[in-house]
Order: C-alpha cells, then sequence, then structure tokens
C-alpha cells in the first residue's frame, strides 16, 4: 500500500492502475462499512426491544417477529449506505475523489486517466508518483470504518447485556452464527418451553408421550422421562431426592430420570430461577384373578370327585404365567402335615385378559378322611421392575370327613358337582305334591296314599339329614312314626341353654318338615304344602346363610361372673396409653400450605407455583381429588388463564363441602 | 353401655373353632381380675360377615390353611382400619407348619409383613407386668411343634398400636380348657390373655 | 354578517359568564331550602360537600348500601344540617365470623338476612356456597378461609374478617375400660385434641395418659364423663364446668348423683338395647340406642332430637358449659357404619367437644382491610331508618354537567371570535 507512494518503485505502475487499486479498497471499505453499520442496527434494535421487554413482557413472546424486524432493517441500512457508495463503480469519479484530496495533482490524475494517449502523460504520472494516494485513501476512510466497527461492537455488547433470554447469545446471536462456541451464561430463564418424552418401561410396551412444557409428568413407574430445554447446562440444577446430571449439546440442555415409585418433585433450579414439575407415577397394578368353579367350600365324606377348576384373570398392563396351586393338609389332634400340588404353567402371552382350566381327579391323590384340600389360582404380571405382580385367586376347600364323624357337613353341596344324585330337592318334592294335590280327585285312595306315603318318606329323609346337622347322627336314628307328636327342638331344647342357638332358620325347617311329613304319610297332601314352603324357605336361608360349619360347632361355656368376679389372687398395675396420632394431620397440614400458596399467589407468584408443585406432588397419595384439581389450577396459571375455578374446587376437595345450617344458631359453641 | 364380647372369628379356610374353651377361660380371667364389663359367654362370628364389626378384638386360631376369602379379607380390613385388633395364634406352634406359612402369607397380603414386637412394648405391662415378653407356653417347653421356644410376638402396626397380633407361641392350647380347672394352676397362665384383651380396649 | 357573528359570540361568552356568577350568588342565599335527589351516591356527595352551605334537603333512593365512608359522609352531611333521608328496597345483611374451638381450625360463619333470601358467601379467593336463608339466616362451617369474608345478598353486602383465634387446652376423658372409652378417645386424638384419660381396669387400677394434674381451665378445655368411671370425679368435673370449663356427659356418667348439677335433664330409659342392634353396615347415629333426656331443664337449650326425644341437650353451668347426650355405644357407628363412618363419629365427637370447649380468644395479629360487618345498621345508624319511597318532596336543581358544559361555551366562544376576527385581517 505504501509503495504507491514512492517514485522509485512506483514506476511501472500507471495511473490507471492506482485509481483501481483505490477503487477496491474504497468498495471493499464500503461494504465493510454498511455491513457494519446493517449488524450495528440489527443488534441494536434486538437490544431494545430486549430492555423494553423488561417493561412489556408481552415483547417476549413473538421474538422471532422482533429479529425479522432487526434483520430488515438492519439490511435496509446497510443497503443504503452502499448505495450511496455506488459512484465508486467508476474509475473517473475515483479519480476525482482521489484529485478531491490531493489537489496538488491539479487534474493530472484525471487527465491521465481518461487521456491516455496524451503526449503529457509521462509527465502527469510522475507528478502523480510524487503523491501519496494510498496513505491519503487510509486516512480518508480511517475515520468511517472506525465508527461503523464502534457501532458494531457496541451493538453486540448492549445486546449481550440485554436481560432477556429470547435475545440473550443462544437467541439471537447463536442463530446468527456468532460466538456459537463461545459458552455462556443466558440473562433469562432456561427453565420455559420443556419438552418432555415419558418413555414406559420395556416389559410394558407402550408407546414414547411427548408433553410440551406440562407442570406435571404422569406415567407408569419406572418410566423413562427425558426433559429437553433451551440454553445451555452451564448454572443448571435439576434434583428429585438427589442431584441429577445434566447433559447439553446444540445449545440445548437435557435430563434424563426414571419415574419413581412415589410422588416426587422434579425440581430445576437456573441461578434465581426455580421450577417444580410433579412426578406422578402410575403403579403397575397386581392382576385380578377369580376362581369361577368351584364356586363355594364342599365336605365330602368320600374322596370321589372330579373337581374342574376355571379362572379368569385380567392385569393393568398383561398377564405373563399363572397355575393352580393344591394344598394337602393331612393329620389330626397336635401333627399336621401339608403337601403341595403346582400344575403346569399356562401362559397368557402379555395379553390383559385370560382364563386357565383344570382337572383335579381327588382320586388320585390318595386321599383319607379328615383331609383339607385347598385349591387356588396363582398368576403373574410381566413387571420386570417392582413385580412381578403376583395375584392369588380366593382359596376353594374340600374335606374329606373322617370315617364315623358326621359333624363336620356343610348343607351347600358344591353346586356344579352332582354329589348326591340320590337326592330329591325340597323344591322337587313340593312340585311333586302339588301334581299329587292336583291329580287327587282322579286317582283311587289307594294311589294317593301310595303316592303320598312315598312323598313322605322322601321328606323325611330331610328332616333326618336336618336332624343330622343340628344335633348329630344320634337323634337321627330315632325312630318317629308319623302318628307320634313331633319332637320339636324346642322341646328338645336342653334346660341348661347350652344348644346352640345359631341355626334358627335349620330349627323352623325341622319343624315345619315334622308338619309335612305327618300329613304326607297320612294321605293329606294339601295340609303338608304350607310347612313344605315353610321348610323350603326355612333351607334357602339357612343355605344362603354362611357356610355351615359345625365340625366341632363349641360347647357353649357360660362363665358364672358373679362367683368369680375380682376373686382373682394376681393383681394388675396401672400403665399408661400411648396418644393416637392425628388422623388428619396430612390434610391440616396440606390444608395451612394450600392456605399460605393462595396468599402468596399475588405478592409472589413464582414462589406460589413452586409451592402449590410441592403441595401436590404431597397431595398425590393422600388426596387424589385436591392432587387434581391442584393439577388443573396451577396448568391454568401457567397458560395465563383464570385459576379462580379450579383452585376453589381444590380448597373444597380439600376441606370438604361448607357445612351449611339454616337459620341462626341458639348455641354457637365453646369458645372464650 | 353394652358388655365386652370375646369374639371368635370364624373363616372359611381351615379350622376355627380348634380351641373352643379358651373364650370361657379368657372371659373368666377378665372377670377374675378386673371390673372390666364383660358378657358371660363369648360370640361366633364368620369374618365374612359384617356383624364381626361388632367385635373389635377378634381371636383366630387354628391347625390348617389359613386363608381369606374376599369378603373376609375385605372385614379383616375395615375392622382393623376402624381400630379394631385381630389375635391370631398359631395352634400347631410350628413355623414350619402350614397354618404359620398360609398365615403369614395371607397378613402380608391383606395387611404387611408382621414384624417382631419388642418385649418391651406396652402389650405385656398394660396390666400384667411380663418383663420377658410373652410368657412361654408348655407346649413350646414340651418341645411340640417346631421344637422352638419363640421371643417375640409378630405385629402388624395402625399407626403406633397392635391393629393384628401373632402368635406362634399356641396360646390356644395353653389356655384350652374349662376355666373351673384354673384352681389346679399354681400360676393362673390366661394372665397375658387379660393383658391382650385390656390392650385392646384402651389403646 | 362575520361581524355579527362575532358580537354574537362575545354576547354568548358574557351570557354565559353572568349565569353562571348568578347560580353561584344564588346557590349561596338559597342553599337552606334547596332540595337535591339522588338516585344513589355516586360523587354526589363530593358536589354537595363542595357547597358552602349544604343542600337543606337530601332524599336517596338507594339500590345498594352505601359503603361504610359514604355513610359517614351522609352523616355529616346530616351533622351539618341538611335533612338526609332515603328510601328504596333493601334487604338488610349481617355477617359475623368466629373462630370454631376445635383443633383443626375453621371457621363458623354466621349470616343474617331475611328469610328466603339467597345468600352468596365469599372470600378473597372467590365464591364458597350459596345458602338459602331460613329464620332469618344461615350458619356454614368452613375448614378454611382466606381474607375478608362477604355476604351478598340482592345489592347488601356485608363483610367481615375472622379476628380472633382460640387458644385450645387439652381434653380429659374419664371412663371404664370398654370399647366407648377407646373409641371416644380415640375419636378426638384422631380429630387433633391433646387427650389425657382416665380408664378404670379394676379398682385401684387405670389406665392414664396425661399427667393426670388438677382438673381446671388452665389445662383442660373439656372433659369428657362417659360412666361410672367418673364418679370419683365428679365434684371436681362440676366444679371445672363453673369455672368455665366445658363438659360431655355421656348417659350413665350423667345419671350419677354426683352429675346432678350439671344434667341438662334426666335420663331416660334406653330406648332399646345395644344388644339387639343388627350389624348390617347401616349403623349410624340414627340407630343407636338412646336414653333420652327428660325433665329439661328451663335453661337447657335440646341440640338434637330423636323421634320427639331429647338426644342431646346442653346449658350453662356457671362461667362454663355442659353437654349432656342420651347416646350409648356410639363406637358401634365407628365400627358398624357404612363407608365414611369412622370420620363421622369422629367429627361427631369432635363436635361434641367443641360445642362446650373452654376456650380463651386471642386477637390475630395480621387483620385485612376494613370490614363492613352491618351495613344496614351503620345505614340506620348514620342517617336513620328509610322512608317509604317517593314520601320525600322532590325539586331538581342544576346538575354539575350543565355547568361544565357551560364553562366550555367560554373559551369556545372566545376562540371563534378571536379566530374570525383573525381570519378577516381585523386585529
Amino acid at each position: 500500500m505504501t509503495a504507491i507512494g514512492t517514485p522509485g518503485r512506483a514506476r511501472g505502475v500507471t495511473s490507471l492502475e492506482r485509481v483501481r487499486r483505490t477503487q477496491r479498497i474504497l468498495g471493499a471499505a464500503a461494504v465493510t462499512r454498511a455491513l457494519a453499520w446493517g449488524f450495528a442496527v440489527a443488534l441494536g434494535i434486538l437490544a431494545a426491544v430486549s430492555f423494553a421487554s423488561l417493561v412489556i413482557p408481552r415483547l417476549r413472546s413473538d421474538t422471532a417477529l422482533h429479529e425479522i424486524f432487526a434483520v430488515v432493517i438492519g439490511v435496509a441500512v446497510a443497503g443504503v449506505l452502499i448505495w450511496r457508495s455506488r459512484h465508486f463503480v467508476s474509475t473517473n469519479r475515483v479519480a476525482l475523489w482521489i484529485e478531491e484530496r490531493i489537489p496538488e495533482l491539479h487534474y493530472s490524475l484525471v487527465t491521465a486517466v481518461e487521456q491516455r494517449e496524451s503526449p503529457f502523460v509521462e509527465g502527469m504520472e510522475t507528478t502523480i508518483a510524487r503523491q501519496d494516494v494510498g496513505g491519503v485513501t487510509f486516512r480518508a476512510l480511517r475515520r468511517g470504518l472506525v465508527a461503523a466497527g464502534a457501532a458494531f461492537v457496541a451493538a453486540v455488547l448492549i445486546l449481550y447485556v440485554s436481560p432477556s433470554e429470547a435475545f440473550g447469545r443462544p437467541g439471537a446471536l447463536s442463530r446468527l452464527g456468532r460466538f456459537e462456541s463461545a459458552p455462556s451464561i443466558p440473562i433469562g430463564s432456561r427453565l420455559e418451553d420443556i419438552e418432555v418424552r415419558v418413555t414406559p418401561p420395556a416389559y410394558a410396551g407402550g408407546r414414547t408421550i411427548t408433553l410440551d412444557d406440562p407442570s406435571s409428568v404422569a406415567g407408569l413407574t419406572g418410566s423413562i422421562i427425558a426433559i429437553r430445554g433451551r440454553g445451555s447446562v452451564a448454572g443448571l440444577t435439576a434434583s428429585v431426592t438427589g442431584p441429577l446430571r445434566i447433559t447439553g449439546d446444540d445449545g440445548r440442555w437435557a435430563i434424563s430420570l426414571v419415574m419413581p415409585a412415589k410422588p416426587a418433585a422434579l425440581t430445576l433450579k437456573d441461578r434465581n430461577y426455580e421450577r417444580v414439575v410433579v412426578l406422578d407415577p402410575r403403579a403397575d397394578a397386581p392382576p385380578k384373578v377369580a376362581l369361577t368353579s368351584p364356586v363355594r367350600d364342599t365336605a365330602l365324606r368320600v374322596p370321589r370327585l372330579v373337581v374342574q377348576l376355571n379362572v379368569t384373570a385380567s392385569d393393568d398392563v398383561g398377564l405373563v404365567a399363572g397355575h393352580f396351586e393344591y394344598l394337602i393338609s393331612t393329620g389330626s389332634g397336635e401333627i399336621f402335615k401339608a403337601r403341595t400340588i403346582n400344575t403346569p404353567v399356562v401362559r397368557f402371552g402379555g395379553s390383559r385378559t385370560g382364563s386357565m382350566s383344570a382337572t383335579l381327579d381327588l382320586a388320585s391323590l390318595n386321599l383319607q378322611g379328615g383331609d383339607v384340600i385347598s385349591m387356588r389360582a396363582i398368576v403373574q404380571d410381566g413387571n420386570t421392575l417392582s413385580g412381578p405382580g403376583i395375584a392369588t385367586s380366593d382359596t376353594r376347600t374340600i374335606r374329606i370327613a373322617r370315617a364315623g364323624e358326621y359333624d363336620s357337613l356343610s348343607i351347600n353341596a358344591a353346586a356344579p358337582q352332582p354329589l348326591d344324585t340320590t337326592a330329591v330337592s325340597q323344591r322337587m318334592l313340593i312340585a311333586m305334591t302339588e301334581q299329587l294335590v292336583r291329580d287327587q280327585p282322579k286317582i283311587s285312595r289307594d294311589e294317593l296314599v301310595k303316592r303320598s306315603t312315598e312323598i313322605g318318606d322322601l321328606e323325611d329323609r330331610i328332616r333326618i339329614r336336618v336332624q343330622e346337622i343340628l344335633e348329630g347322627e344320634a337323634h337321627a336314628h330315632e325312630e318317629a312314626q308319623p302318628g307320634d307328636p313331633p319332637p320339636t327342638l324346642e322341646e328338645e331344647e336342653p334346660a341348661d341353654g347350652e344348644r346352640d342357638p345359631q341355626h334358627p332358620d335349620l330349627r323352623v325347617a325341622y319343624n315345619a318338615l315334622w308338619d309335612a311329613v305327618r300329613s304326607l304319610k297320612i294321605a293329606e297332601p294339601a295340609p303338608a304344602l304350607p310347612p313344605m314352603r315353610v321348610a323350603l324357605a326355612a333351607l334357602d336361608r339357612a343355605r344362603l346363610a354362611n357356610r355351615l360349619y359345625l365340625r366341632g360347632t363349641p360347647p357353649k361355656i357360660i362363665v358364672d361372673l358373679e362367683r368369680v368376679r375380682l376373686k382373682g389372687e394376681a393383681k394388675g398395675s396401672s400403665s399408661t396409653r400411648t396418644p393416637r396420632s392425628f388422623a388428619d394431620s396430612a390434610r391440616v397440614r396440606l390444608s395451612a400450605r394450600f392456605n399460605a400458596a393462595l396468599d402468596l399467589i399475588e405478592k409472589q407468584p413464582a414462589r406460589a407455583m413452586t409451592e402449590l408443585a410441592l403441595i401436590r406432588v404431597e397431595a398425590l397419595t393422600l388426596l387424589p381429588e385436591f392432587a387434581t384439581a391442584l393439577g388443573e389450577a396451577t396448568d391454568a396459571v401457567r397458560a395465563g388463564l383464570d385459576a379462580t375455578l379450579p383452585l376453589l374446587r381444590a380448597r373444597r376437595a380439600l376441606g370438604g363441602a361448607p357445612k351449611a345450617t339454616p337459620g341462626l344458631p341458639l348455641w354457637s359453641g365453646g369458645g372464650g | 353401655m353394652s358388655d365386652f364380647v370375646f369374639c371368635t372369628g370364624q373363616y372359611d379356610s381351615g379350622d376355627w373353632d380348634s380351641a373352643p374353651s379358651v373364650p370361657a377361660n379368657l372371659i373368666d380371667s377378665i372377670a377374675r381380675y378386673t371390673s372390666i364389663a364383660v358378657a358371660p359367654s363369648g360370640a361366633i362370628v364368620p369374618l365374612s360377615s359384617e356383624a364381626i364389626l361388632e367385635h373389635p378384638l377378634v381371636y383366630l386360631t387354628g391347625h390348617l390353611p389359613f386363608r381369606f376369602s374376599e369378603a373376609e379379607r375385605r372385614n379383616a380390613r375395615r375392622l382393623v382400619e376402624r381400630g379394631g385388633m385381630i389375635f391370631i395364634d398359631d395352634h400347631n406352634h410350628d413355623v414350619g407348619g402350614i397354618f404359620h406359612k398360609t398365615a403369614m402369607e395371607e397378613i402380608t397380603r391383606t395387611f404387611s409383613q408382621p414384624q417382631d414386637l419388642p418385649n418391651n412394648h406396652e402389650l405385656y405391662r398394660c396390666f400384667f407386668k411380663f418383663s420377658d415378653g410373652p410368657p412361654t407356653t408348655s407346649h413350646e417347653l414340651n418341645g411340640w411343634g417346631d421344637n422352638l421356644v419363640h421371643k417375640n410376638l409378630q405385629a402388624v402396626m395402625q399407626g403406633d398400636r397392635i391393629a393384628i397380633l401373632y402368635s406362634s407361641k399356641d396360646y390356644s392350647s395353653e389356655w384350652n380348657y374349662h376355666p373351673d380347672s384354673k384352681r389346679f394352676l399354681t400360676i393362673d397362665n390366661t394372665r397375658f390373655g387379660v393383658n391382650i384383651i385390656v390392650y385392646a380396649l384402651t389403646r | 354578517m362575520r361581524v355579527l357573528l362575532e358580537h354574537a359570540l362575545r354576547g354568548v361568552v358574557i351570557g354565559v359568564l353572568a349565569l353562571m356568577l348568578w347560580q353561584s350568588l344564588r346557590q349561596e342565599t338559597v342553599s337552606g331550602s334547596e332540595v337535591v335527589r339522588a338516585r344513589g351516591i355516586g360523587g354526589e356527595l363530593a358536589d354537595w360537600s363542595a357547597l358552602a352551605k349544604p343542600p337543606g334537603e337530601i332524599h336517596m333512593q338507594l339500590d345498594s348500601v352505601p359503603s361504610p365512608v359514604e355513610r359517614a359522609w351522609l352523616g355529616a352531611l346530616a351533622g351539618a344540617g341538611s335533612n338526609v333521608t332515603w328510601s328504596g328496597d333493601l334487604p338488610p345483611v349481617m355477617i359475623a365470623a368466629q373462630p370454631v374451638a376445635s383443633p383443626t381450625g375453621g371457621t363458623r360463619l354466621f349470616a343474617a338476612a331475611p328469610s328466603g333470601s339467597s345468600v352468596v358467601l365469599s372470600d378473597d379467593v372467590g365464591a364458597i356456597d350459596t345458602v338459602r336463608a331460613q329464620t332469618a339466616g344461615a350458619t356454614l362451617a368452613l375448614a378454611s378461609t382466606v381474607g375478608q369474608l362477604t355476604a351478598r345478598v340482592n345489592g347488601s353486602v356485608a363483610s367481615a374478617v375472622q379476628r380472633d383465634s382460640l387458644s385450645l387446652h387439652r381434653v380429659l376423658v374419664i371412663g371404664n375400660a370398654g370399647w366407648e372409652s377407646k373409641f371416644v378417645v380415640a375419636a378426638l386424638e384422631e380429630d387433633g385434641w391433646k387427650v389425657d384419660a382416665f380408664i378404670r381396669v379394676a379398682p385401684g387400677v387405670d389406665v392414664t395418659q396425661g399427667s393426670g394434674a388438677v382438673i381446671d381451665t388452665s389445662r383442660y378445655s373439656a372433659v369428657v364423663a362417659l360412666d361410672g368411671g367418673a364418679a370419683p370425679y365428679a365434684n371436681r368435673i362440676a366444679e371445672f364446668a363453673r369455672r368455665g370449663g366445658g363438659v360431655v356427659l355421656g348417659p350413665q356418667a350423667a345419671s350419677l348423683d354426683a352429675m346432678a348439677p350439671l344434667r341438662a335433664g334426666a335420663v331416660g330409659r334406653a330406648a332399646s338395647d345395644s344388644r339387639s342392634i343388627q350389624a348390617s353396615g347401616s349403623v349410624s347415629l340414627a340407630t343407636l340406642p338412646l336414653a333420652p333426656i327428660t325433665s329439661l331443664r328451663s335453661d337447657a337449650i335440646p341440640l338434637d332430637r330423636r323421634a320427639g326425644a331429647v338426644a342431646i341437650a346442653v346449658r350453662r353451668i356457671g362461667a362454663g358449659r355442659a353437654l349432656q347426650l342420651g347416646y350409648e355405644d356410639t363406637w358401634r357407628w365407628r365400627m358398624s357404619g357404612g363407608d365414611g363412618a369412622v370420620d363421622a363419629h369422629r367429627t361427631w365427637w369432635a363436635d361434641l367437644v367443641t360445642s362446650v370447649a373452654h376456650a380463651p380468644r386471642v386477637p390475630r395479629a395480621a387483620i385485612a382491610g376494613p370490614t363492613d360487618e352491618a351495613p344496614m345498621t351503620g345505614l340506620v345508624a348514620a342517617i336513620g331508618p328509610g322512608a317509604r319511597a317517593g314520601a320525600a318532596s322532590i325539586l331538581s336543581g342544576p346538575s354539575t354537567g350543565w355547568t361544565a358544559w357551560l364553562l366550555a361555551l367560554v373559551p369556545l366562544g372566545l376562540i371563534g371570535e378571536v379566530a374570525s376576527r383573525r381570519l378577516r385581517g381585523a386585529s
């Protein structure tokens, strides 16, 4: 550059070349200055909007528009500046520009450029060579370039310290491609506009769900929760029960965690900013299993029965396997033994519902009298994280009566099993008697007596069966003649009052059966019907009542309290009692915190939101309805909507509906 | 005010009535040592019946598998949640026995895993003092069952009170005699039963 | 023509000024007899007060009760010589909030309003409930409130805050060992009460809880005597009540001779034998055995009746309160009642104790804003009862709105005149 002004070294450099060199310098300077001013203006606008967003928060919401506006203005400014430098495309204008700044040339440069064939060119070239065109050009451009550069630097600095994250480094500047690799901390919160992806555990086979800026995250326990937000990692912290690792790339931060088993608060902190995300785990419920057959317990005199077992099962995620378990107890007195038999495992293949069945032949079990078989079904789900969830069905028992022992009968036979094909039900006997009454006018006396006596015999067998149950076999074998007055149980009631009073229905049935038998055996079927129906109703009631488990119905010992009262020689001593805990302490504690948070809503909304989120974490387990309403309220506040209604719902869920009493009370209650 | 009625719970799966004299014996002891108004005879109530809730203390025992039906399980839970207490005694006194195994499984399933009750618990001093914890039974000392002397009773707590009291000591055998026979004993071995009832009535 | 217009504008300005001067002078001279009518008072009060002499008579047709400031202002005008009257169909409404003597806190809200009217109750969060007033009002028990409480009936709004909190002490439960004593103690403890207990197990053998201190109001807010186990303490319990304590007597305790001074009435025979109750999940207060309270004392107030028989009655004893209970075996309700029976039994027992508990008041530190507990009363106190509509004579005076328009005419007229002169080149 300095060679331009050195005559010796300038030899061979024509005026035209000097002008063109200057022209390139001027062009480059003009473009540089225009770009600098353009950028300065654009960044200045962004910085101005950023500062203005302190006063007008709405400005933070539509940052793209502001950026476009700034870029357009910047381009316009640069364009104007470049337009104003358009004359530098002409070498004559450049030559004049130089002549203007070096009057000593006396237009020799312009002439030399324009009259290149003139005989005076050499002289003019000599004159021109004596001048420092380059130095003059540099000095002329310096001020403009320095000003443009200073403006650009100032704009960058102002934007750098601007308060809004939207226009801070991670926002505008990084998108403009500058300072991409220079880590720095933004001024605004990086905890807004987070994206949460919830991936259920592998065994559940569910799809990943993406949530946009949620205040709470719900999912199966063990789900992977991935959270991403805008901005760098520097200065960010996250914790649930302990600190979490935060990673970052491409100008975004990310956290990955596993959904805990109990509700928890994920606390994110960015310097003074804080955000709580409620983790709302859904437990994988254990399966449900119902033994549909056999439907009830039973007792058998002989261990000959084929039992059909059927089960239905369901699970909220998926069933894996199931089997039946037979537990056979043997023994008496102080010695009991047990053995367990498991059926082969049935695979459900992850379906939500399933069924299985098995057949158990009691004869194959080599059972003895007194043995008890307990049968149940066991199913499990596919929970590989906290499980597996195992469910067992109700247990059905089959008892084998001991030889000569008839005190363990249940009057409830297992319904699906044809236990006693010779037994004729009371209902059928009533039907037979009704038919006989209808046939009575048409049949002979002998036929009537025969059929009525047959029904009477069958009825008497039921009576004896009931008597067996009530009193034991000895009474049942006593012969009773139809003509005799029936020995009703009331008459047989021992004076000591120790008879079991727990089976009034069976006693009613017994007495009614006696009446029916007597009428039937004297060939009067019509009068037998009412007591037969009474007996049926009583037997039904007894059948529907709890299973009669009469084995060893304990003797009722009545203690003579007056005789023994305070006659013991040993004396007790006073003791102290430990107070019980306050049942509703959690509700009261939450209520106090909730009211405090409501007080904060206007004064410190961010603090109130954090507090409400933490209250919700605790409420998820204790008061789910309150937690739900609270979630709606926090969502409404976060979305800038009116949260009054959900807050009122939350308060009502927490404190219950107000108890209104009509009128003003006569007694206003305790107090000072 | 109604009298205290000692209740034996009747459950479907096993021999709930294996210790028929225990209720009368404990009723006798309550009358003998305390002024508590007690009914002269006990009640036998199916655990599957809502009537069980009329009895905040329920005694369960047996040798055979101990499994609740759904109705029994529901009522047992309700009884405990409402402040009642269930005393379960293994009549086999055998931790390897079927009653113990199934009862532990059922208690865990219905409530939670029973834990050893500390031997300084107020159960052991709420009326008579048992400074060494639960009194030993003759069946333990005679080597029946599992041939063990169990140091602790086990319990499921509801808050800070006993909701389920589980014994492997076979008090059902120890107390299963007619109360009139007490006169042959030097020391009444049902005194711990009084503590269980006083605890249930006052805690 | 333009000159004529300019003269006219000048004349208008002079005329307006003259009119305003005349009005000013006239009001000063005739205000003693001016009658001003206002529908609602709005900004009128300021105008009236700006006058050199207040209007002689002010009658307002009100569709809402004026605020306390407006009422005070009207009172001041009345004091300054104006005859202030009002008319309007305004429903009287009043609100009072008092703390509940319960460890869980809460507020009892009393709203007085014409029978049949709908009272909208709210606090600083929002609406709480709408209740229909019966026999002159309604009562609401609230678990919690925030800020100021308001009751709104048509145009009338009353507001209050809970100014006090209560200082609660312990509850002493005395009885024999049994399910009733166990579950009464449990219910009160579960409700948050600190409970001391004397439970008799055998002669000389008690299960105790708490220090067993002297029964006085410095330690106990209430004593619950359930049965004969309270007999040894009867005299101390009576003295406790006379000194301000609260006492709850179960039927058996009430039948003790030593408890006679505390009884609200005689103890009748139990209506049903508790043993006959069938446990079917339907046990409730209505099915419990009841020993009705008969021969009610004249100063006793029945709080609960069943089939005409008094089930709960309460009375004042000296500085204290005593409540007599007719229900027996309430534990059966807790154990054998339907879903929610435990909560219902707990709340019921807690309410019984709350209704008699000794609980000295403690002023609360921070109270939000001014309140207006009884706006109608305040209005009547300020300017007297309302007149029938149309009873007052009505005249119309110039309103301040016209004055403003007249005042605006002055500069407009002057500007118009000057502009006209300039436009035609005149100086």
